[in-house]
């Protein structure tokens, strides 16, 4: 990879290659947008690399980067406001077999019912079942407490298993 | 058949976009890179000819106390005060108790008051209490705007003033801003009910407990309780008006170090002041503020 004359530091590049696919998953489906989620993530990692001489501990690079895109995203969908966010997920290619149909169904119906959960919610569900964080790294992630952040799963699972009942 | 989770597992699997750490998601991290240290420069480059013109007013207005305040007007009748770092000469000792302040609105002095002096911000005054000074004012400009919409700049002026003796672990003591203000992280417009409006800062926050952390790791700042809401919003005097007040609720992720930042808002006035940490003076200022023209 060719490294850019502004990003000359070893780490930053290391944990781009190590993180950025992942980092735009988590925007992607915090914001409800993939060409956003890139813009964010990239924001996200010119200002973790301007800021990452006040990180002393390098095992906590990855999740004060996962905090900055969590906030970016946060940022972004308060000023798109709530309509944007509840726009359908954009159609992908599309796989015609009966099987895939239902599969393309569940999707659907886990992205709609993702939308309208409140943004805790949303975020803890994505960062535990996208991400598969531990509770306790979620906590540090969102800078809440692990109950709440248990509360917030139970909820939001909760919320999700009402429209994916029909399916079973 | 599945359960919930691996069904919302296996969704969020499909769900999220994929995209590759290929050489053109870099080049945009670079070209991100690039852009922010240009408006850090920008920012910076602003607030040294602010100072800059600022001296040349002052000098120019040396022994002419009935002219204009020392300061520049930028437009909207937003004036720029006079700071200890202008360089302006001291034309006479500040203003004690009784002195008749309003004749000595930003009059010269060495940035730290002996006595109390009047301030300027905007078209209100307040007065700075004695062994307090305004150690920084800046006029900045936030591009709030979305990429490809319309540009939507925000002008305000930011003014920091510092318990001289005893200023606390942040680097200003208290806060003021004048115009339109800015909200939580600086991107969008002040809300007095928005969540951690207090909060501008778009990187982690440094806990100010005042303790010396060393090489420790980062001590962050996080919402206290699980929640960034307000934890108290309520309308409270400044002066002669009614602010906008709110409280929030913070927590420092490993001292565990709590506090409560207060901000007082005047929309009419553009008028916005921000007490991180709770300083005894703040009562005392707010209620020595007088306002112009303007309505509030």
């Amino acid at each position: 990879m060719a490294v850019g004359t502004e990003v000359s530091d070893a780490a930053t590049e290391r944990l781009f290659r190590s993180h950025y696919s992942e980092m735009v998953g988590l925007a992607g489906l915090l914001l409800n947008d993939p060409g956003t989620a890139e813009e964010v993530v990239q924001d996200a990692f010119a200002r973790f690399h301007l800021a990452r001489h006040r990180i002393v501990d390098p095992e906590r690079e990855v999740a004060y980067l996962r905090s900055i895109v969590c906030n970016l995203a946060r940022g972004r969908l308060r000023r798109w406001g709530l309509e944007r966010r509840k726009q359908p997920p954009p159609e992908r290619d599309v796989d015609m077999r009966p099987d895939a149909a239902e599969a393309r169904h569940r999707r659907d119906v886990v992205a709609q019912g993702l939308a309208r959960l409140p943004r805790r919610q949303r975020e803890c569900v994505v960062l535990r079942y996208w991400l598969d964080l531990p509770v306790r790294d979620i906590a540090a992630t969102l800078g809440i407490a692990e109950g709440s952040v248990k509360s917030h799963l139970h909820r939001g699972l909760a919320a999700l298993e009402t429209g994916l009942e029909e399916l079973r | 058949m599945s359960s919930t989770e691996d069904l919302v597992r296996n969704a969020l699997a499909d769900l999220a976009p994929v995209a590759p750490a290929d050489s053109s998601a870099y080049a945009g991290v670079g070209r991100r890179i690039t852009r922010r240290r240009r408006q850090r420069a920008a920012t910076r480059l602003a607030a040294v000819a602010a100072v800059a013109l600022v001296a040349v007013a002052g000098a120019s207005l040396v022994g002419d106390r009935d002219d204009e305040p020392s300061g520049f007007q930028t437009g909207e009748g937003n004036t720029i005060t006079t700071g200890p770092d202008a360089g302006q000469p001291d034309d006479g000792a500040p203003p004690g108790p009784g002195t008749g302040q309003d004749d000595d609105v930003d009059a010269a002095d060495d940035g730290v008051s002996t006595g109390p002096t009047t301030r300027r911000l905007g078209t209100a005054t307040f007065t700075l209490p004695a062994g307090w000074e305004v150690v920084q004012q800046d006029e900045v400009w936030i591009d709030a705007a979305e990429p490809g919409s319309e540009t939507v700049p925000h002008p305000y002026t930011s003014m920091c003033l510092r318990r001289t003796a005893d200023p606390g672990p942040l680097d200003c003591t208290l806060e003021m801003f004048h115009g339109e203000v800015p909200g939580h992280e600086g991107f969008q417009a002040y809300d007095p009910d928005g969540d951690w409006s207090w909060y501008r800062s778009t990187d982690a926050m440094a806990c100010p407990d005042g303790a010396d952390k060393g090489g420790e790791a980062l001590d962050t700042v996080q919402p206290a309780d699980g929640s960034m809401a307000p934890a108290e919003s309520d309308f409270r005097a400044v002066g002669t008006r009614t602010a906008a007040y709110t409280r929030w609720s913070a927590v420092c992720e490993t001292s565990g170090f709590r506090f409560s930042p207060e901000a007082w808002f005047l929309p009419e006035s553009g008028l916005l002041i921000i007490d991180v940490l709770g300083q005894p003076e703040t009562e005392a200022i707010l209620q020595s503020f007088e306002f112009g023209d303007e309505g509030g």
